[in-house]
């Protein structure tokens, strides 16, 4: 039983190594940041509500709220797309109004959609966006088939892809280890 | 997709049939609200609150200690039902005393507008319920009316990080039983409050209110003829307490009656107490 205990204790030990040195398996990808800017979040007890609701939506794994900011903000399960109705149905469930979602640093590819708009095609968390961008000197570098990083709002969450106003796009070099996020 | 006739009514015997099961074997609901009056919030949709208070009300010709059992469920966002159970531990008065189950109420408390902004939301709500006359009232120590009654009213609220005002009035139908027939009650309710300390989700929070609670009683009536000793209005006053962490809330509260003007010879008022928890889940 001893002998057990031992075995099992250095087979943890050889893990822990491994993760420390980054040998542990793939890279698990990183996400964007998915803050909800949400209106009516006056008292705590109140947002246990959202708390409760937002769970419930299956890409979110944990919540941080931030009553003095009307913010919460996301921690998302990989692997699980970004429902962006689901949020708002969540936050409108709790009883609050969901103002705007601020995406932050999504790293994805571009693509020409049907009306010669750019989206953009996530991997973490697995969402597409429809960019709309305040002009072409906004965003150089922004064409097909490259891969960047925006950040923006979305304040229409019916639609499929998603309308992000950009605030912010830059390149992501091939092999800078962004482009896995 | 369309539903037998029965169905929508099956369903709504089986939720209340919950609720009352709920309260035989659960304790404790309400949300952030005034802690003598009401406000106009409701829980989130399929939301469950319990809530366990005791009172003490000292009430000049009667006293009683009260284990008042709240249930609460958020049928959808806007619609809170509330079941509310009070048990006597005891009523003294000069003809003796009595403990046990009063008269239990069903409230439905609809909100029909929202305003949020930034930190802060102004609500407003209307209120339904009925009083079942639970409490045993063929005795010299009542606990109960006898007579199924009515409630409405209306609630309005703001709501914000530092500060919480609240105005809500009802009005309280009493029907006749065995020729008795209590007057009509007349409730308005204002509180003003604050929060302190603005802390944040998943630490502990309090807000501080003042409460008024008007509350008008029509004379009683036996088998039409007006009682004289019956009837009359108190205007309550008192400094009310709510700390909530995450989903627990702990409440509580005394109130003074600042004004009394009750018919005959009534005994005024001296005191009302309140302390009670609140869980939502």
């Amino acid at each position: 039983m001893f002998d057990q205990f031992l075995k099992r204790g250095r087979r943890a030990a050889l893990a822990a190594l491994l993760i420390a040195l980054g040998l542990g398996g793939a890279h698990a990808a990183q996400a964007a940041d998915v803050v909800l800017r949400v209106d009516g979040l006056a008292c705590p007890f109140c947002a246990f509500g959202i708390e409760k609701k937002l769970l419930a939506v299956p890409a979110v794994e944990g919540i941080d709220v931030r009553m003095n900011e009307g913010r919460v903000i996301l921690r998302l399960r990989e692997g699980e797309r970004l429902d962006l109705a689901a949020l708002d149905a969540a936050v409108e469930d709790a009883g609050f109004t969901l103002r705007k979602i601020l995406i932050e640093d999504a790293v994805g590819t571009l693509s020409k959609g049907g009306a010669g708009e750019l989206v953009l095609r996530c991997s973490a968390p697995p969402a597409t966006f429809r960019l709309h961008l305040a002009g072409e000197d906004a965003a150089p570098g922004a064409e097909a088939g490259s891969t960047v990083a925006v950040s923006g709002t979305v304040e229409e969450y019916g639609a499929d892809p998603a309308p992000l106003v950009v605030t912010s796009l830059r390149p992501v070099a091939p092999g800078s280890g962004e482009e896995t996020r | 997709m369309r539903r037998g006739p029965g169905a929508p009514r099956s369903r709504a015997s089986l939720g209340l049939a919950t609720l009352v099961l709920l309260s035989c074997v659960a304790a404790p609901a309400a949300a952030h609200e005034p802690v003598f009056g009401v406000g106009p919030e409701t829980i989130y949709k399929g939301g469950v609150g319990i809530e366990l208070g005791y009172g003490y009300d000292d009430l000049g010709g009667r006293r009683d200690q009260l284990l008042n059992t709240e249930i609460l469920y958020g049928a959808t966002k806007d619609l809170s039902l509330t079941l509310e159970v009070p048990t006597l531990l005891r009523r003294e008065t000069g003809l003796g005393s009595t403990s046990g189950l009063g008269d239990v109420l069903l409230r439905g408390k609809y909100r029909f507008w929202r305003r949020d902004r930034l930190g802060a939301s102004e609500r407003a709500s209307v209120l339904l319920g009925v009083k079942f006359p639970t409490g045993a009232h063929h005795r010299s120590v009542r606990r109960g009316s006898g007579s199924f009654d009515a409630l409405a009213g209306l609630s309005v609220a703001h709501e914000s990080r530092r500060w919480y005002g609240f105005g809500t009035f009802r009005y309280v139908w009493r029907t006749e039983h065995d020729g008795f027939d209590r007057g009509d009650r007349v409730l308005f309710d204002v509180a003003a409050g604050f929060r302190p300390w603005l802390t944040e989700y998943l630490e502990p929070d309090l807000v501080l209110l003042l409460e008024w609670n008007g509350e008008w009683e029509g004379r009683d009536r036996l088998r039409g003829s007006r009682l004289g000793s019956t009837g009359g209005f108190t205007g309550w006053l008192g400094p009310t307490a709510l700390l909530s962490y995450r989903n627990w809330m702990f409440k509580t509260g005394v109130q003074l009656p600042a004004v009394s003007d009750l018919n005959g010879g009534q005994k005024r008022p001296d005191l009302r107490t309140l302390a009670a928890i609140e869980y939502h889940f």
